[in-house]
């Protein structure tokens, strides 16, 4: 008999990998052999986390079809196995292994697509917060807005694709209408997810929303924002981009650097 | 954790028939109060930070007496305990105050891989040891008693020392925690690897059985022989009645759930099932008298 530990790693290799001649010897046939007795533990285990990603990503399992999803996902497992006690965590590195493994294929935009589902279900569970009332910046004196950071709401989060990811999720809904079909070659596009009374809204944004929000969240204070913006977008107006999002209320906090 | 006794039963829980909460029936159980004694949440779908779902938790837990019920904390790994996956049970606690937590005998981990299964620890007094330190690590961290529930099981390993009745009744007396016993997996484990049921429920010891759960099954067939899986995604089958019934002249009422994980019917057929279970509950009560 193996101790405890090394009993636990041959059983994890024996049903993730298929190693099942690593425990064979330790379990009691009883008329139906080993083997097949792992087996049903290796359903189990690829039921779940199949059922997982079935619920975090229904817009590429409905694009892929059954078939593929169900082997995609359990190459996936292998590869990227749980590492949490948690399911909900195990979509996590989902969109990158699909686009390592789509890449120069015409499915490409799987990837991009699962990872608008991935910041769905992220702003989902995210943590409650309220926007910011911007007249509580009255009293910060003008000489230290530069000093200003502020903090995005946790419940938001924003991709950028080359496809036009909004078309497609929304052509992938249970009530959307069948016969709508959505151009792949009709250019990029750029979301923002945010929960609003408990559901996930998803919103075209501009290029400067996004690199506004990525300065934000990387906690740059305002003048280094301001830089940044500069650099990217030196034809967009950072101010406005600012105050736009302040009124999508997708800022939620300030600090003041000291 | 084994310092003086700890108070043992089921705390504020009802000796009543609850329900397994699941996220299709939050809106029923909030437009109207039904007649449901008790919920029991799987803690994992609330770890949430925020959100309707965990909002929709703390809502029926005004209305609702609450269980809370680990599928993932994987007590029996010998991977180090997830202080993470802890901490998150920990803070649900805080917010949902429920009447008892349980969690699984069994692992689901192992050199940092889930497998987010339950899966069978050997019956052996080196598993025995490590299940009790890792309970009483819980119990400490969480400073509460939890009740730990027997898993259905489809293989046996060939060096088992111990039962898993007597496994678990070990168990319970090492680390003085609850028991959890359902009494579907015993009727399938039993039907599995050929044990009497029935002894199974008399060898654990009545005063740390705080809950039980029933829930329906499913048979597999391999070659001539059969086995019986653990899918919660139908009705409570009539033996395992029996043996329900038998459990509480056993150990007398306790709370009761009933478990329907897929499959999931409409709420009045889950309050269908927990209104028969409270009929034998009323049963035990007046027997009991």
């Amino acid at each position: 008999m193996h101790s405890l530990r090394e009993l636990q790693r041959r059983f994890v290799s024996a049903l993730l990998w298929e190693n099942a001649g690593l425990l064979t010897n330790e379990i009691t046939a009883d008329g139906i052999e080993p083997v097949q007795r792992l087996q049903i533990y290796r359903n189990n285990a690829r039921i779940g986390f199949l059922t997982a990603l079935e619920t975090t990503f229904p817009v590429v399992a409905r694009l892929g079809g059954k078939d593929w999803f169900n082997q995609t996902v359990w190459r996936y497992q292998q590869q990227h196995p749980s590492f949490s006690g948690d399911l909900h965590h195990a979509g996590e590195l989902f969109a990158d292994y699909l686009a390592r493994e789509l890449s120069g294929s015409d499915y490409e935009y799987f990837a991009d697509v699962a990872r608008l589902e991935w910041i769905h279900q992220e702003v989902l569970i995210a943590a409650d917060s309220t926007p910011l009332d911007f007249s509580s910046l009255q009293s910060i004196p003008a000489a230290d807005h530069a000093k200003l950071r502020f903090r995005i709401a946790p419940a938001a989060r924003w991709v950028r694709s080359r496809f036009p990811l909004l078309a497609i999720w929304q052509a992938n809904q249970p009530d959307a209408d069948e016969t709508t079909s959505v151009d792949l070659g009709s250019g990029p596009s750029n979301i923002v997810a945010m929960r609003r009374n408990d559901h996930v809204e998803l919103r075209e944004c501009s290029d400067a929303e996004c690199v506004m929000l990525q300065a934000l969240a990387n906690n740059l204070n305002l003048e280094a924002a301001a830089a940044r913006f500069a650099r990217d977008l030196p034809d967009d107006d950072f101010s406005a981009t600012l105050l736009q999002l302040a009124q999508r209320e997708l800022i939620v906090d300030f600090s003041i650097d000291k | 954790m084994n310092a003086g006794p700890r108070v043992l039963g089921s705390g504020s829980m009802p000796a009543h028939a609850g329900i397994g909460l699941r996220a299709q029936h939050h809106d029923a159980l909030l437009e109207q109060r039904h007649e449901v004694n008790w919920l029991e949440a799987h803690s994992e779908n609330y770890f949430a930070d925020g959100g309707a779902q965990l909002d929709h938790l703390l809502k029926l837990r005004a209305l609702y007496p609450l269980s809370l019920h680990g599928v993932g904390l994987s007590i029996g790994s010998t991977d180090p305990l997830n202080r993470e996956h802890l901490r998150k049970l920990k803070r649900l606690i805080e917010r949902s105050e429920p009447a008892l937590v349980s969690e699984h005998l069994s692992w689901g981990s192992a050199g940092g891989v889930y497998l987010n299964d339950l899966l069978p620890l050997p019956y052996t007094e080196e598993a025995l040891q490590h299940m009790a330190a890792r309970v009483n690590e819980v119990q400490d961290f969480l400073s509460r008693r939890i009740l730990i529930e027997n898993v259905s099981s489809y293989l046996q390993f060939n060096d088992a020392e111990l039962t898993e009745w007597d496994f678990l009744a070990e168990l319970a007396q090492r680390t003085q925690c609850g028991l959890l016993i359902d009494v579907n997996n015993i009727y399938v484990s039993a039907r599995n690897h050929g044990f009497d049921p029935k002894t199974y429920i008399e060898r654990v010891p009545r005063d740390y059985v705080g809950e039980l759960h029933l829930a329906g099954h499913s048979i597999n067939r391999y070659g001539e022989k059969e086995i019986l899986i653990d899918t919660h995604s139908t009705h409570v089958c009539a033996e395992v009645w029996q043996l329900y019934s038998f459990a509480l002249e056993t150990y007398g009422p306790r709370p009761t759930l009933i478990e329907w994980d897929t499959d999931i019917p409409a709420l009045p057929i889950l309050l269908g099932e927990a209104a028969q279970a409270d009929r034998y509950l009323e049963n035990a009560r007046a027997l009991a008298a």
